[in-house]
């Protein structure tokens, strides 16, 4: 009886499988298949068979170090620690805005500057407007542009010597 | 905002227009570059950012899970004996109030008898090697405004002194067919040398100048390497300055035309 159902439900799944989209396809044999080794693994465990075809002890260790669920232990604030906390994350909040008021600010002034000499430059010559006006496809920065860093190099700057 | 806006401007010039100009003032047109080397080195946090940095790090490391020392450090060990003097002084600290601090526990370091001698030693060899290089030069401290190794966490701009004693940015004629960009590079290759090695951004320029008989547009370029080396029939002298420096140096009239341009760090 049991044999039946088993044989029934394979063929159902079987079916099944063959209406499915090639993509929902590919992911339930990505979800239910095995590697080549596991069945043998499965067997040998379960049969208390050679140990290292089994999970080595190490990995188990490695685990519990890793993954081990001990919970944070976060500060003890009494209310003028948490007083005190919050007003230097304000200021720190506050700091921050303004340095990027004065960035946003200092961009403006760039951008006008150009704004006013693409205007006279439309004014004077037509032609080299023109040309000026002209913006390149698929522009990159040089490789040799250096990003900044918290100590210089050892040689400072290429002379191209 | 900043593309609406421009585009706006480049809306106008969709009328007919004849090939020679008819503008009223016939301005002759310079092009010159705005030459920068840019910052080497960060900006060091200075002052109330630097105080929060440490208050920050500080409620991290209260914070963080425990560390698994005997996975990290093998028993014993030079690393493991540095670890545990930082771990010692860290955990002296205490920015809340003192009725919390938890007791302080020093860890003991392992000592093993004959291998002292060669830990340090060792440990002595590992530090050499990563050596920091120090954020002020030579040319920081002789003043040598020439060079391109002086005030790293700045931007610096190159000032060209011409024949008649005024200090402005490398400009030049627009010679025949020639773009802004063509001129600008030839230009700067005229004065500066040909041992320089320069991008130039874009087509067009960042900032102008009108004076009474010309008008000079400026392009900006980046120094990537080399150096300048004036030619003495076009230019006097040069100098890499920051943006004070450069206030200090141009005429007050030239200032006006040329700082909004400049980057203030």
């Amino acid at each position: 009886m049991n044999n039946a159902f088993c044989q029934l439900n394979w063929i159902l799944i079987k079916w099944i499988k063959t209406v499915l989209s090639t993509r929902t396809q590919a992911a339930l044999h990505r979800a239910t298949a095995t590697t080549r080794g596991a069945a043998k693994r499965e067997k040998a465990a379960s049969r208390g068979g050679p140990s290292h075809l089994t999970s080595d002890p190490r990995y188990e260790s490695i685990k519990q170090i890793m993954f081990q669920e001990e919970p944070r232990q976060l500060p003890k604030l009494t209310s003028e620690d948490l007083e005190r906390h919050q007003t230097i994350l304000r200021a720190w909040e506050v700091v921050r805005m303004e340095e990027r008021r004065k960035r946003r600010g200092e961009r403006e002034i760039k951008f006008k500057a150009m704004e006013r000499a693409y205007e006279a430059l439309e004014d004077v010559d037509q032609r080299l407007f023109r040309a000026a006006c002209v913006r390149e496809a698929n522009v990159v920065f040089p490789r040799q542009m250096r990003v900044p860093t918290e100590t210089p190099a050892k040689k400072i700057w290429n002379y191209l010597e | 905002m900043f593309r609406r806006s421009l585009a706006k401007g480049l809306g106008r010039s969709t009328r007919a227009f004849s090939t020679a100009t008819t503008s009223l003032v016939s301005s002759k047109v310079r092009a010159g570059v705005l030459l920068q080397r840019d910052p080497i080195v960060l900006q060091q946090a200075d002052g109330f950012e630097a105080t929060c940095d440490k208050y920050f790090e500080w409620l991290e490391y209260i914070s963080a899970e425990k560390f698994p020392r005997d996975f990290f450090f093998k028993k014993g060990s030079s690393a493991e004996a540095k670890w545990m003097e930082l771990e010692n002084e860290r955990a002296s600290q205490w920015y809340f109030d003192p009725v919390n601090k938890p007791a302080f526990k020093p860890l003991k370091k392992v000592v093993f008898g004959e291998d002292t001698a060669a830990d340090e030693e060792s440990a002595v060899d590992i530090s050499r090697s990563i050596e920091l290089q120090p954020r002020e030069t030579e040319a920081d401290r002789s003043g040598d405004v020439k060079s391109l190794e002086r005030k790293l966490d700045r931007t610096l701009y190159l000032l060209v002194k011409s024949s008649k004693g005024e200090w402005e940015l490398p400009t030049g004629d627009v010679a025949g067919e020639e773009v802004l960009l063509e001129a600008a590079r030839r230009n700067l290759k005229e004065i500066c040398g040909g041992k320089i090695s320069v991008w130039l951004v874009g087509n067009g320029p960042v900032g102008h100048r009108k004076a009474a008989d010309h008008t000079a547009f400026y392009i900006k370029g980046h120094i990537l390497a080399g150096q300048a080396k004036t030619d003495a029939k076009l230019a006097a002298d040069f100098k890499w300055a920051t943006r004070e420096e450069m206030e200090a140096t141009v005429s007050a009239e030239y200032w006006q035309s040329v700082k909004d341009m400049l980057s203030t760090v």
